[in-house]
């Protein structure tokens, strides 16, 4: 990796910088996502959660 | 008439925005305003929600008012550019391309009325959608350019959101919420049209035809004044109809003289800069006058919770 960046310019470092910036945030905002519908889907079934039949 | 895009003059690289610049493509000074006036419509919702899917309601209100924020400024880039308020936006700056926020909104709009619909109830996801929609295609896209009524009819998008908050308690919509509703649908008016008139140029220049712009700031200072006259009445009912308590009754009668005061300075001061400073007084304290109304109805439900 390291010898990949040094064979670029400042404003392509900055540009993948940035790309690793937001391909982050959009990891966590999925990983939000997930424990968002998690924590619904818990407090919707409350006790039932234990309910299993099989 | 339309102004032809010159985003691409500036020729934005794709990929060259941060995450910072799809914050702000969310608008959130606006966002925050949403948030509080959804936790508002919440809090003073008969019943009860789960906190968690409260939070959950909440945050799928802010991201889908963002997400309509980012479309605005996807569709209005081209005047964007050209407007000291908004120049700084990413598109006008050369941050980001127009497509990328048109995706990220498409996509967060989406996704926040799904969220809200499926995690909440429907009647919520549904009004989301609705405000969603009528801000991009009926206000951005439709009105904005065309008439200087936009920022009146445009205005119901940004009164949705306590009704949001209520529906996602209660399930429905009720009389209450549709008197929230109208508080800030009648606050709308006189509240841009203070800032339109100091800013008249900036509108001008770009084309809108925001009400000084088109019929002069004569009309525009009277029409400030009729709009005052029904936003303070209207706002004064949530007390009358037993949606908020004596404290909410007196706030809403002295921020309504002041509002009025400051509303009938704008109509009689018309020359030089004390015109000027009395539409930029009128404008601040809009903000304040909201923010204030709808802090005290939050505050006498949340005591009358706590009490209970």
């Amino acid at each position: 990796m390291a010898s990949v960046m040094s064979g670029m310019n400042e404003e392509e470092k900055e540009r993948l910088r940035r790309q690793r910036m937001r391909s982050l945030a959009i990891a966590l905002a999925l990983g939000a996502l997930v424990a968002l519908f998690y924590a619904a889907t818990i407090v919707r079934l409350g006790g039932n959660v234990f309910n299993r039949p099989y | 008439m339309p102004l032809q895009s010159n985003v691409e003059r500036l020729a934005p690289v794709s990929g060259g925005a941060n995450v910072g610049d799809f914050v702000q493509l969310l608008k959130p000074r606006v966002m925050s305003l949403v948030v509080f006036t959804a936790i508002t419509g919440m809090v003073a919702a008969p019943g009860v929600i789960h906190p968690v899917l409260g939070i959950i309601a909440l945050v799928a209100i802010a991201i889908g008012a963002g997400a309509a924020g980012a479309l605005n400024m996807w569709y209005d880039a081209d005047i964007d550019a050209h407007m000291a308020r908004t120049a700084a936006r990413p598109i006008p700056r050369g941050r980001m391309t127009p497509d990328e926020a048109l995706s990220f909104g498409a996509v967060l709009s989406v996704f926040s009325v799904l969220t809200l619909g499926v995690l909440v109830n429907w009647t919520a996801g549904a009004l989301l959608a609705i405000t969603i929609g009528f801000y991009l295609f009926v206000y951005t896209m439709w009105l904005k350019r065309r008439t200087p009524q936009n920022i009146v009819i445009g205005g119901a998008a940004g009164s949705f959101p306590p009704m949001i908050g209520w529906a996602a308690v209660t399930g429905n919509v009720s009389i209450e919420s549709v008197l929230m509703f109208l508080i800030i649908f009648m606050w709308t008016p006189p509240h841009f049209w203070a800032l339109a008139l100091y800013r008249c140029r900036d509108y001008e220049r770009v084309g809108v035809p925001m009400l000084p712009v088109v019929a002069g700031p004569t009309e525009t200072r009277r029409q400030i004044w009729l709009y005052s006259l029904l936003l303070v009445p209207t706002a004064a009912l949530p007390s009358v109809i037993g949606l908020a308590g004596p404290v909410y009754a007196v706030t809403s009668v002295i921020l309504g003289a002041m509002f009025l005061y400051l509303a009938w300075k704008v109509r009689k001061i018309t020359e030089g800069r004390e015109a000027d400073a009395a539409a930029k007084k009128l404008f601040g304290f809009s903000i304040l006058y909201l923010f204030l109304l709808f802090a005290v109805m939050l505050g006498e439900h949340a005591v009358a919770r706590l009490m209970a």
